[in-house]
């Protein structure tokens, strides 16, 4: 491989969880719930993936049981916000803690360790596969993993959905205006309910993305404010699945070049800063997009 | 003239208070039960466990100036926590404003060397405070002006703050003598006296319990906290008497973000006295649970760090005589968000015990079943 499919292919590899997450982070804010809860979704998700794989050692089990582990905890959160009314932003930072709190302690009786699990299986790359023969993109794609292409799917499926079926135009209604909603009949409550446990589905497959692909053993924390990132690129790209899905690759070919400068003379702090700072410059000149839909955390009864 | 009564509490403000007292201490009881039956599963003794951590943390007096110093921080976050929920606001910037209090707090204590002892100390608190003022300023001036998300702001800015902060302790702030990434101990003038000989605790509670008695004194007795309270409570309904929610907003949450950084100072100027890489992380959001269980009273927040203090203390002595990870303290502070928070959780249980003693002896099938009591 040259240098420019090298940086290509990490480009990629940065970007999936990303893109997963802010997939996630779209079906949660369409229904206009704060998907501040991501992070601990994705840690959740990352965390069971990692226990399923480990006791099973079947790399498709350990996916099942991060979406479902990341489903879970976003009941809780729909639970609390959506039946509760409480402060979405509140909800979503217990729902993070309890994230990393409750994986530390399980981490803690499991594997009597602090921090990490031991190795298990993990998900390989397509290197043999018939991929690595195209020319000129052949190494990049054979360099992905398999999750990479379910990443692509959901989002082409996402993007089908929430504009091209009656389904997604109610979704995207409850976002927009709950009142109006409930009034021509949508059940709003089961809409957000559904909103948010597709949101925790697809948050916890980003977890495993994370712990069954890009590393082969599970690290307290390895979600690092990648939750937090993806709610603002869902934000930005206005919830538009295709949108917010490039919006992530760029933040992955900044998180590239961060990880590829590292070793540069210049302090590497500088480069890491880099793509926090794109986000937050994006947010502040995309700001009336990124407050997200009009109804943002309001109910049909309030 | 009647002269104005201060500190009139009159019957129905004893009675929510009570109320919120009691869905504190529900809430926190509930929590302790489900992570005891999380210990319980895990293979130890719940109860055995409680008892050995409060033994713990009051065995002497150096455990007990441990609970304290444990509280210190948590004092602080929850009060900065709190007064910004007053207004409705979450600050999530707590997390970065503490950290870069910290740091103008060992940067300050370290390169001002011309002051004496009592002026240093408040002169380093007051800078530290400042800067996360004026991070805070910037966080409001961009949601009020721009409209911009102040969650994503805060977020973003929480991980670039760490970063700076990273990078000063890696590189021109690095001490020369140690191998670790931490800067200089500040001077001797700069660090808070001791409470206790021999502890962590340091003056700083005292400051904190002051800071906590100061701002619940506005709230309940200024005309600022009675604006502060109508904005949170009732926005359109202040605005109609000329309550402009925008300017409280700024306000509650450049106080929140001064007591965030104090508290971040405090910690270098005391037990750390050096800024490392994560040397206050985590506190922020720890803040949450603390100003949650205070019932978002500063007040309240005396008490609920001064509990979460005794649980932290007492979980180390648990986790050196046991095997009993310190963790659960961690999953105690989130379950209590998750009570206080929905305290309807609780009384939808009781309602639900309720009904059903009320359907029992329900022997006529044609009765209406009784209709829950709206007054609950």
């Amino acid at each position: 491989m040259n240098i420019i499919q090298v940086v290509i292919a990490a480009t990629i590899r940065m970007s999936v969880p990303i893109i997963l997450g802010s997939m996630a982070c779209i079906y949660s804010s369409r229904v206009g719930v704060v998907s501040f809860g991501c992070e601990g979704m994705m840690a959740t998700g990352a965390f069971c993936g990692a226990l399923a794989v480990y006791y099973t050692n079947n790399l498709w089990l350990g996916l099942l049981f991060a979406v479902l582990g990341g489903a879970l905890i976003s009941l809780l959160h729909a639970f609390l916000h959506v039946t509760h009314k409480v402060n979405g932003t509140l909800s979503g930072v217990s729902i993070n803690l309890l994230g990393t709190a409750a994986s530390a302690l399980v981490l803690k009786i499991v594997w009597k360790s602090a921090g990490f699990s031991p190795e298990y299986r993990s998900f390989t790359k397509l290197s043999n596969t018939f991929l690595a023969k195209i020319p000129l993109v052949g190494p990049v794609l054979a360099d992905q993993n398999i999750l990479f292409y379910i990443a692509i799917a959901i989002v082409i499926v996402s993007y089908i959905v929430l504009y091209k079926t009656p389904f997604g135009l109610r979704l995207r209604m409850v976002g927009e205006n709950p009142v109006a909603a409930n009034s021509v009949g949508i059940n709003t409550t089961r809409m957000k309910y559904v909103g948010v446990l597709l949101c925790g589905a697809l948050a916890g497959l980003a977890g495993a993305y994370l712990s069954l692909a890009r590393m082969n053993r599970f690290i307290l924390d390895m979600s690092g404010g990648r939750g937090y990132v993806s709610m603002v690129i869902g934000d930005i790209g206005g919830g538009n699945p295709l949108i917010a899905a490039a919006i992530s690759i760029l933040f992955g070919f900044f998180d590239c070049l961060q990880s590829l400068f590292q070793s540069a003379d210049t302090p590497s702090q500088f480069w890491m800063i880099i793509p926090y700072a794109f986000t937050l410059i994006m947010a502040l000149v995309n700001h009336k997009i990124a407050r997200g839909p009009a109804g943002m955390g309001k109910h049909f009864d309030d | 003239m009647n002269k104005k009564k201060f500190f009139h509490i009159s019957r129905e403000q004893w009675k929510r208070a009570l109320n919120k007292v009691m869905v504190s201490a529900v809430s926190f009881i509930a929590s302790i039960v489900i992570v005891g039956i999380v210990i319980w599963i895990s293979g130890y003794s719940p109860i055995e466990t409680y008892v050995s951590m409060v033994k713990g943390a009051f065995r002497s007096q150096t455990s007990i100036a441990l609970v304290f110093s444990e509280a210190t921080p948590l004092l602080f976050t929850g009060l900065a926590f709190a007064i910004a929920f007053r207004v409705r606001l979450v600050n999530v910037g707590i997390e970065g404003q503490m950290m870069m209090g910290a740091l103008v707090g060992a940067i300050v204590g370290h390169f001002v060397t011309f002051l004496p002892h009592i002026p240093h100390v408040f002169f380093t608190m007051l800078i530290a405070g400042l800067t996360g003022m004026v991070i805070a300023l910037f966080i409001g001036f961009l949601k009020v002006k721009l409209g911009a998300n102040e969650v994503i702001i805060s977020m973003m800015l929480n991980s670039i703050f760490t970063y700076i902060g990273s990078y000063l302790a890696n590189g021109p702030l690095r001490a020369k003598v140690t191998g670790v990434a931490q800067t200089e101990i500040i001077q001797e003038t700069a660090l808070l006296s001791k409470l206790v000989p021999k502890s962590q605790l340091t003056t700083g509670y005292l400051i904190g319990l002051f800071i906590a008695i100061v701002l619940a004194f506005i709230l309940d007795q200024t005309v600022l906290g009675y604006k502060i309270r109508i904005a949170g409570n009732n926005r359109i309904a202040g605005e109609t008497y000329g309550i402009k929610a925008t300017k409280l907003y700024y306000i509650a949450f450049m106080i929140s973000g001064f007591v965030a950084a104090l508290g971040g100072s405090i910690m270098t100027q005391g037990p750390i006295t050096r800024f490392s890489d994560g040397a206050v992380a985590g506190y922020g959001f720890q803040g949450i649970s603390v100003a949650a269980l205070g019932a978002y009273n500063p007040l309240g927040v005396i008490f609920s760090s001064f509990l979460y203090g005794v649980l932290r203390a007492g979980s180390y002595t648990v986790n050196r005589t046991t095997n009993i990870p310190y963790e659960f303290v961690d999953v105690i502070q989130v379950m209590v968000v998750v009570f206080v928070s929905a305290p309807q959780i609780i009384f939808s249980v009781k309602k639900w015990f309720k009904k059903r003693k009320t359907a029992k002896p329900k022997h006529l099938p044609d009765s209406p079943a009784p209709a829950p009591d709206q007054n609950q």
